[in-house]
């Protein structure tokens, strides 16, 4: 597979060796050399390849200019709060330590070319030298002639440098409004299925055969391939699990062959990974943890985990459900003591589009909240501040959600947080049948 | 105690210069006379005592005056011709006669200087627009005005805060100043009678005072010093004693028979240049002088006055009338022969600088301190001008002087003012009466030696020590005699060293006889002696200055500049060159047409603001290109010409560019840099500007300002408008403001009331040029070159009045045309001439909308997408639609065609290449598909620019 | 650029095609000038005449070189200034100041620019001194001191002009139009820009200053000039080392444009944009696939390079989507279908897919809310989908507003294209309403 890399110019072993390092991406890493060229050929002024995250665009670049020893300068947008920072990098790496010195303190663009300029004069190399911006996409947010610039940087500073810009975004979305020198356009597709399968098989335990591995990594994509292609976030969870795949070997229960009893033993993980250690739900640390343990005490451990409430809070909560997912018209059908001729005009409630559970909770006023509570709750409570400050935690629990400023003292606004099957739970709790009271599932 | 004694004496400069504190302003002694009908006295001197310091000054009228002006770093210079102060006592007045800076010669003017002025240099008066009454309580100090010759270079450097006279400024031309008028510059003789008033009445520290202040101006025992100094300082350590000693014998010498030769030529007119008769006359006359001196051994008092004014006299024919100089320096020719070559200028002075020469190769301080060496040697010379007198042969000047004396014993017998008065006057104007003008400079010294004793005590010794002198001078000028006096710098004699010490001998004894004073003097012999020392190690730190850092922080060392080109710019060769050389805006025509009414307003305006000394504020609006700034400037040129020719008064003319400021606040550092060369922060400018127009100042003219793009100028709390319009409502401000601004509500629109009010309601706006008037001025440019045919001309005028009415743009067309018909060769219309075509080419090349043009070469499928906008819009009745909608119907649209549609990126860049040459609006190219489309141009354009484009 | 002795005109292929690849990647990155700009003419005519004559004459001009992206303007100022400069007399007579307005973001940095590329008296070494008053100042002065005919022209080169006009107040603009119109220095302002509506920009009173000569750089340029200038973009130069390659070079890119494919190729290329830059960016594709195993451009290449080109770059991203999150995609072009583009937030969108897994009996999608989230929020990264109201504060992300940022079409034909594409999955698709 490897070995077609062949470009006039550089030594064959250092191509072997690359190639050897890029599986999978021999079409692209010999398309860039192609348009490389030879070391002191000029390359086009700048390139913008783009592809999904984990498809080896960085990877790539960085194992040709390295390996090949081309002169290039590597620059990480997230990392660059400053253009100070950016040009400093670029010079750093481009002309040596000391030439970073040369920047005034807050350099701008033109500083940097001038220095730039400067510094070539001092010590011209023929060989065209690289300048990779990771993430790109950032550079939009950056100064609005950062991305212009260094578009046709090669025509700025008269010098043999080509610009590329890495990202996971299409560059129709990075092209300023007056236009600007186009680049040319690199695609870095996603890795199929089988590359995947490939390229992790590659990293294999060392205690256990390779066609066991990839075993394991086939079940894996079964289980992950139809939600992620993110190949780091694969290697991630493949590290994680084998363990707890290879447990029945170790326990000497089953041998390599019967691959099915495997099967039937990780996959419940698996899943159970996906809901979890692939939500970030539990760290990694949790989850390995949690793999020594019996299972189910995973469960516990997800998000909406049950928080425990006093008696009225639950209530209030309910409240503050209804209300904010139940148009205020309805109140009165629901919460009058004797609807009996309300009943008679049932509603029409065709011409509703879309349910109220589809658009989200509709703020509400406290007295709503009130209103409902007292007529949902069945024992008499006084309107103590006992409930206001249940109210108030329930807030600060993030349960129920002020809407508009805080500081409006009268009539303050509140969305409730929760979603549907949380606030399901909690009425099985104080054994409250809220979906007889709420509009949408009638 | 060298050292301290230096450091007083700069402190007490540097106090008297600087530091602004209260003064108290005494008159001295009682009223010298009354005037009855002008209800005057008339004092003869001044005491200034400073709050807080011990001691006073004394000011006497024929001394030199700093006036408090407007900036307290170069105060106005002037000298005083008398006080006088009413009964009351109240207000004390003075007369003077100015000197000018060169910071207050108006920058216009300071080209005719034809040179870079000296820092230190000042110009005699002599314009009348200012008047010569002060009060006197605005006397700051006083301060050594020295006059240079014409042709003499300043001295390098000038000793601080010493002033060099050399040319007078009648606000319109430097005229080399008459040496007359500044004859009787306060000589050291004269000095110590002066010190009386400080002693009786004050402690010693007064004297103190006073002798530092009159130190500065007795140079007598400065060249002994400096050429001490200047000797030690080269390498030639051991025999610079005798060396200095000799050289000082020898210019003593030199000094005498100049002198001696001027007398004599002047006795002998027109027999030029030098004979061997000249020298003899001159030994004989030195060779018999002794006995005369003997005869008047006697008698020290009316000597010691018979000197005083006689060597007065002698001072002032030596430095100053060129006759004289003239003859003085014919004999050069002949002591010169045998020396070598020396690169100085300053012809009068040349026998010194000679032997200076010998010494050092630098020219460094010659110059003053040989004259200061005339003045010094003055008591000298008088010898023979006394006896030259004496001769049956007297020159022109010595009756004059005859009769000079006993006016002068008249004089402080009953001093009349009236007459003194009337040549204090005099002075001022005809240069002839100097000799007269300069009895009363020093008739006050006269009454001060009557009345004191112990002055006498002092002015004996100082008679004392110059009858030594003379006779050191007799003996050595014995030798001189004794031996062939052609090479007789090196003549080694034991009586000039004795002579030099004999002069320090004199100096202790000064100094013994009060040692304050002493004090005071050593310390300034220090000071100066060191200034030869300091000056070889100024000139590279001047050198080095151009590549320090700080240069540009002035622009007096870096000279901003373009550099010059290495072959001249080739001139206009054929008919249409000299055309378009001639409508190119830049090209200043002979006068401006079409708006003469603005002219005359404006011009009636300024000048009777000018006129009656007052301020005021004009606003000027117009569309640009309506000729409002060249109309101004053409006032003011009018105006400048006018005050040459005298009509009006001298004014200034400052002007100010919004556009050229960035930020309004430098309107202030520009202002006060144009006005007086300073560089202050915007602050602080401010601070400045403000005192110089609000508080009164004794000679002050007209300013008149100009603010263009006056707009620029806002801020939000207006100051700087405010400011503007403010300064010329003060009394004594004398500002005229024009501003100059676009539109012509623009007080309303953006100034605040109390700003708008002050601009006040003079106005003025140019209207657009209308048709007739554009071709009138395109005529009167080319006048009589026959580029143009008539109808072409026309039809520009016509479309440019149609259009904007800018002046600009229709010589712009011309140009244009010009150009068009040039290269438009093939087919010239028969005349040479710019034709009808070629200025309908240029017309529409200019104004032409280039849209129609881009749409019809754009691409078909950029084309395509205009299309499809089109219907889009058509679709929804919008005129606006996403990317989205439009790139639907742009699909459908190359299905009609029959082209294979494009991706939606592709159909994006089309979009975006539109957007970018701004036929489209579009959004952020962030929302790709949901970014909404605008047209730029009219629908009908585009439908236009494509229906042709199908056809 | 032949590092070899002419004589020996043999060169072995690898070399050559080296030749090649330097030479015609020189040209495609604009490193090299044409001898003569190409269907510009007359444009080159006029400008060289104008600044000659400033040049020369010392008149001052202003003049703007207006022309959409890739039309040849910095080239063919580039043409004048070198054609300029061979006049006689004139090279050792103008100075240059190259500004930018990608560079210089501000009249501050400009000026210091200037005063540098002036080296005016107040620079040092490359640094400036004085306050952005005190260099002003500095340089009218400077420039006021001059005149006509002693002092040496100034060309002020102003590319990206338009930047320059969004400047505070359009100081510089001001001062350097109101020097080429006032008896100082002779100066040539020569603004180059993309925008056909630079002068509404200017202030009136700066406007009125600007002389207002506009070159425009719009081509009008036949397909056939089109193919003709793409034969002598690929051709060698005469001088080429090796004659024989030349020779072979030379007739295998005329009978490449002749080929049928090419010729539609190109003319796609035509007719979506005209400029050389879009062209050298295919030409430059096509070369970097010459090498020497295959020294001469096939048709095939050019095909292969002008489907990158012409890729759609959103189709690519959708390719390497997740299953789950073609889905949501599908849901929400569903969504949008039935709502005629108004908004949607995730809630509906998870709710069409529940929709659809209902109906499908067996549920191996059935993925439990945070994963389907997740996914939600990788399409949101990848700028597939975008919220309405920027503002993502208060209000829960499940009930966010967002737009889908795709054109039907485009789904359509990523599906088609999509690794084996569940087929129920591509039936939803398809299906009218969800």
């Amino acid at each position: 597979m490897a070995g077609q890399l062949l470009q006039p110019g550089y030594e064959e072993n250092k191509l072997q060796r690359v190639s050897k390092l890029l599986p999978c991406r021999d079409v692209q890493s010999s398309m860039l050399l192609a348009l490389m060229g030879e070391p002191e050929q000029y390359s086009y002024p700048s390139i913008f390849i783009y592809g999904h995250r984990a498809t080896g665009k960085s990877h790539v670049i960085h194992t040709l200019l390295k390996e090949l020893d081309i002169p290039y300068a590597t620059v990480t947008c997230v990392e660059c709060v400053s253009l100070g920072l950016l040009f400093e990098q670029v010079l750093f790496s481009l002309f040596g330590p000391d030439s970073a010195t040369l920047l005034s303190r807050s350099p701008s663009l033109s500083d940097f070319v001038r220095v730039y300029k400067q510094l070539c004069v001092q010590n011209p190399a023929k060989q065209t030298k690289y300048i990779v911006l990771d993430r790109a996409e950032l550079l939009r947010d950056m100064d609005a002639n950062l991305l212009p610039a260094f578009l046709r940087l090669q025509e700025l500073v008269e010098d043999n440098v080509t610009v590329i810009l890495l990202s996971e975004i299409v560059w129709d979305k990075f092209r300023p409004n007056t236009g600007c020198f186009e680049p040319l356009l690199l695609h870095f597709p996603d890795y199929s299925k089988d590359e995947l399968q490939q390229i992790l098989s590659e990293d294999s335990h060392p205690s256990y055969s390779t066609e066991l591995y990839s075993a394991f990594i086939n079940i894996l994509l079964g289980v992950f391939y139809s939600v992620c292609r993110d190949l780091r976030e694969l290697r991630h969870l493949a590290a994680l699990n084998f363990a707890k795949f290879v447990e029945p070997l170790e326990s000497g229960k089953v041998n390599e062959s019967e691959t099915h009893k495997l099967w039937r033993n990780i996959e419940p993980h698996l899943k159970k990974a996906m809901q979890t250690v692939y939500l970030r739900e539990v760290s990694s640390v949790q989850w390995e943890q949690q793999m020594e343990k019996e299972a189910g005490a995973v469960r516990g451990l997800s998000a909406h985990g049950h928080v425990e409430l006093p008696y009225y809070s639950k209530f209030l909560l309910i409240a503050a459900y209804l209300a904010s997912y139940n148009p205020a018209r309805t109140d009165r059908r629901f919460f009058l003591k004797h609807h009996g001729k309300i009943k008679k005009t049932n509603f029409l409630k065709k011409h509703e589009k879309t349910s109220n559970h589809l658009l989200g909770p509709k703020p509400f006023a406290l007295d709503r909240l009130l209103a409902i509570f007292y007529s949902v709750v069945d024992s008499r409570v006084a309107p103590s501040a006992s409930v206001f400050s249940q109210i108030s935690s329930l807030v600060t629990l993030q349960l129920l959600s002020q809407v508009g400023h805080n500081d409006q003292l009268d009539a303050p606004k509140y969305k409730c947080a929760v979603s549907l099957d949380f606030i399901l739970a909690i009425s099985r709790t104080v054994s409250f049948d809220i979906v007889k009271y709420l509009y949408d599932f009638l | 105690m060298q050292h301290s004694v230096q450091s007083r004496c700069k402190i007490m400069v540097r106090y008297f210069t600087r530091l602004r504190v209260r003064r108290v302003y005494k008159w001295d002694g009682t009223p010298s006379s009354f005037d009855r009908k002008l209800k005057t006295y008339f004092f003869d001197s001044l005491n200034i005592s400073v709050e807080g310091q011990p001691g006073m000054t004394t000011v006497t009228p024929g001394q030199y005056v700093l006036i408090e002006g407007d900036n307290e770093d170069n105060p106005f210079v002037a000298k005083l011709l008398k006080f006088f102060g009413d009964e009351s006592n109240q207000q004390k007045k003075a007369l003077v006669q100015w000197f000018v800076r060169v910071c207050e010669v108006p920058h216009n003017k300071k080209k005719l200087l034809g040179r870079s002025p000296h820092p230190q240099e000042v110009f005699y008066y002599l314009g009348h627009t200012c008047d010569n009454e002060i009060d006197a309580e605005s006397i700051l100090n006083t301060v050594q005005v020295q006059y240079v010759p014409v042709d003499a270079p300043f001295p390098e450097p000038g000793i601080k805060d010493t002033l060099y006279v050399k040319l007078s400024w009648d606000t319109k031309t430097f005229k080399d100043l008459d040496p007359a008028l500044m004859q009787d510059t306060p000589v050291p003789a004269s000095t110590p009678p002066r010190l009386k008033p400080a002693s009786p009445c004050s402690p010693p520290a007064a004297a103190l005072v006073s002798l530092g202040s009159v130190g500065r101006k007795m140079p007598t025992p400065d060249p002994m010093v400096m050429r001490r100094a200047g000797s030690v300082s080269r390498t030639r350590g051991p025999v610079s004693a005798s060396k200095a000693g000799n050289n000082e014998a020898e210019s003593v010498h030199s000094a005498a028979k100049l002198s001696a030769s001027k007398t004599l030529s002047t006795k002998r007119r027109g027999s030029s240049g030098v004979t061997p008769g000249v020298r003899k006359k001159l030994q004989l006359s030195i060779g018999d002088s002794p006995e005369k001196i003997m005869s008047r051994k006697d008698g020290l008092c009316e000597l010691l006055d018979e000197e005083v004014d006689s060597e007065k006299a002698l001072v002032t024919k030596l430095n100053s009338s060129p006759r004289s100089l003239h003859h003085g320096y014919s004999l050069s020719p002949v002591r010169s022969d045998h020396r070598p070559p020396n690169s100085l200028g300053g012809y009068p002075l040349k026998p010194t600088s000679i032997m200076l020469d010998r010494l050092s190769p630098t020219a460094l301080g010659e110059q003053d301190f040989s004259r200061d060496m005339l003045l010094g040697m003055a008591p000298l010379i008088l010898e023979d001008e006394v006896f030259e007198a004496g001769l049956p042969t007297g020159t022109a000047k010595t009756p004059k002087k005859r009769q000079a004396t006993p006016r002068r014993k008249y004089f402080h017998e009953k001093a009349t003012t009236p007459s003194r008065r009337k040549d204090s006057a005099m002075t001022a104007r005809e240069p002839s009466l100097g000799v007269l003008a300069e009895e009363d400079s020093e008739s006050s010294p006269m009454q001060l030696v009557v009345t004191s004793s112990r002055s006498k005590r002092k002015s004996a010794q100082l008679v004392a020590s110059r009858i030594r002198k003379q006779l050191n001078l007799m003996g050595d000028a014995q030798e001189l005699h004794s031996d062939d006096g052609d090479d007789d710098c090196f003549t080694p004699s034991k009586k000039d060293l004795h002579h030099s010490s004999e002069e320090d001998l004199e100096d202790e004894e000064v100094s013994k006889s009060e040692e304050t004073a002493g004090k005071t003097t050593r310390g300034r012999l220090r000071r100066a002696s060191t200034t030869p020392a300091r000056t070889p190690r100024k000139p590279p730190s001047k050198k080095a200055t151009p590549s320090t850092p700080r240069t540009p922080r002035t622009p007096r060392h870096a000279t901003p500049s373009i550099p010059s080109r290495t072959l001249p710019a080739r001139k206009p060769g054929n008919v249409l060159e000299e055309a378009r050389a001639r409508l190119h805006v830049s090209s200043v025509p002979e006068s401006l047409p079409c708006r003469e009414q603005e002219f005359q307003d404006i011009y009636n305006f300024v000048e009777s603001k000018v006129m009656d000394g007052t301020g005021g504020c004009m606003y000027i609006s117009g569309v640009p290109g309506t000729g409002k700034t060249a109309t101004v400037h053409e006032v003011i040129r009018c105006l400048q010409h006018a005050s040459d020719m005298d009509e009006i008064p001298t004014f200034r003319f400052v002007e100010i560019n919004g556009m050229k400021m960035t930020d309004p606040h430098q309107a202030y550092v520009q202002i006060l840099q144009k006005l007086t060369d300073q560089k202050a922060t915007a602050d602080h400018a401010a601070a400045l500007l403000e005192k110089m127009f609000s508080n009164p100042a004794p000679k002050k003219e007209t300013t008149v300002l100009l603010v263009d793009e006056l707009d620029l100028l806002w801020t939000r709390k207006q100051n700087v408008m405010y400011n503007l319009f403010d300064w010329p409502t003060r009394r004594h401000a004398r500002l005229v403001v024009l501003t100059i601004a676009n539109t012509m509500d623009l007080p309303e629109r953006i100034m605040i009331n109390r700003v708008a009010s002050r601009l006040g309601l003079t106005r003025m706006s140019f209207q657009p040029y209308s048709f007739k008037q554009l071709q009138q001025i395109i005529t009167s440019r080319l006048n009589k070159v026959k580029a143009f045919e008539e109808d072409a001309l026309q039809l520009v005028s016509r479309k440019v009045a149609a259009l904007s009415g800018d002046a600009r743009r229709c010589l712009d067309i011309c140009r244009r045309a010009t150009e068009i018909c040039e290269h438009s060769a093939p087919q010239p219309s028969s005349t040479g001439l710019v034709g009808m075509s070629h200025v309908m080419e240029a017309l529409d090349e200019m104004f032409s909308s280039s849209y129609i043009t881009a749409i019809r070469c754009a691409s078909v499928q950029e084309q395509l997408f205009l299309r499809a906008v089109l219907a889009e819009f058509r679709r929804l009745g919008l005129e606006e639609a996403t990317f989205q909608q439009v790139f639907v119907q742009h699909r459908a649209l190359c299905r009609v065609e029959g082209l294979q549609p494009l991706s939606v990126s592709e159909g994006l860049a089309v979009c975006q290449r539109l957007g970018a040459c701004r036929l489209l609006l579009l959004e952020a190219s962030r929302l790709d598909v949901l970014q909404r489309v605008r047209l730029n141009v009219s629908q009908d354009d585009v439908l236009y620019a494509l229906k042709a484009d199908r056809a | 650029m032949s590092k070899r002795k002419v004589k020996e005109t043999h060169m072995t292929v690898g070399e050559c095609i080296s030749q090649v690849q330097t030479i015609l990647r020189q040209r495609f990155c604009h490193q090299r000038l044409p001898e003569k700009p190409m269907g510009i003419e007359s444009q080159h005519k006029h400008l060289l005449e104008l600044l000659r004559r400033t040049a020369v004459h010392g008149e001052s001009n202003s003049v703007l070189i207006v022309g959409p992206r890739g039309s040849g303007k910095t080239m063919l100022l580039k043409c004048v200034l070198r054609d300029l400069l061979e006049v006689k007399d004139v090279n050792k007579n103008v100075l240059q100041v190259h500004l930018n307005g990608l560079l210089q973001t501000d009249d501050r940095i400009a000026l210091k620019e200037i005063t540098r590329q002036l080296n005016l008296e107040n620079v040092v070494g490359d640094k400036v001194f004085g306050s952005f008053a005190e260099n002003l100042a500095f340089l009218l002065e400077a420039l006021k001191k001059g005149d006509r005919s002693s002092s040496r022209p100034v060309l002020f080169i102003l590319d990206e002009f338009d930047l320059f006009a969004h400047h505070k107040n359009q100081t510089l603009l001001y001062n350097l139009l109101d020097v080429s119109q006032s008896a100082q220095a002779p100066v040539a302002v020569i603004g180059l820009t993309c925008r056909l509506d630079v002068l509404e920009l200017l202030e009136k009173r700066v406007k009125s200053r600007f002389s207002h000569r506009q070159i425009h750089l719009l081509s009008s340029l036949s397909f056939r000039q089109y193919l003709d200038n793409v034969i002598l973009q690929l051709s060698l130069p005469p001088d080429f080392a090796d004659a024989k390659f030349f020779e072979e070079w030379n007739d295998s890119i005329k009978r490449l444009c002749k080929d049928k494919s090419v010729v539609d190729v190109l003319e796609k290329h035509y007719n979506s944009s005209k400029d050389f830059r879009s062209l050298h960016l295919l030409l430059m594709l096509v070369l970097s696939q010459v090498s020497v195993c295959k020294p001469s451009i096939k048709p095939t290449d050019l095909l292969e390079a002008s489907r990158v080109c012409v890729a759609d770059s959103k189709a690519n991203i959708l390719h390497g989507l997740s299953v789950l999150e073609l889905c949501l995609i599908i849901a929400m072009k569903h969504l949008s279908d039935i709502y005629e583009g108004e908004p949607f937030n995730f809630q509906m969108v998870h709710n069409e897919f529940k929709k659809f897994l209902q109906r499908k009996s067996q549920s191996i999608y059935n993925f439990d809310k945070p994963v389907v989230m997740k996914a939600f929020e990788h399409l949101q990264q990848l700028e597939l989908i975008k919220s309405v109201d920027g503002s993502t504060g208060k209000i829960h992300k499940e009930y966010q507003l967002m737009k889908l940022m795709l054109d039907h079409n485009q789904i359509m034909e990523a599906l088609q294209k999509y690794p084996q594409c569940p087929t129920d999955v591509k039936q939803w698709a398809l299906s009218a309403f969800g």
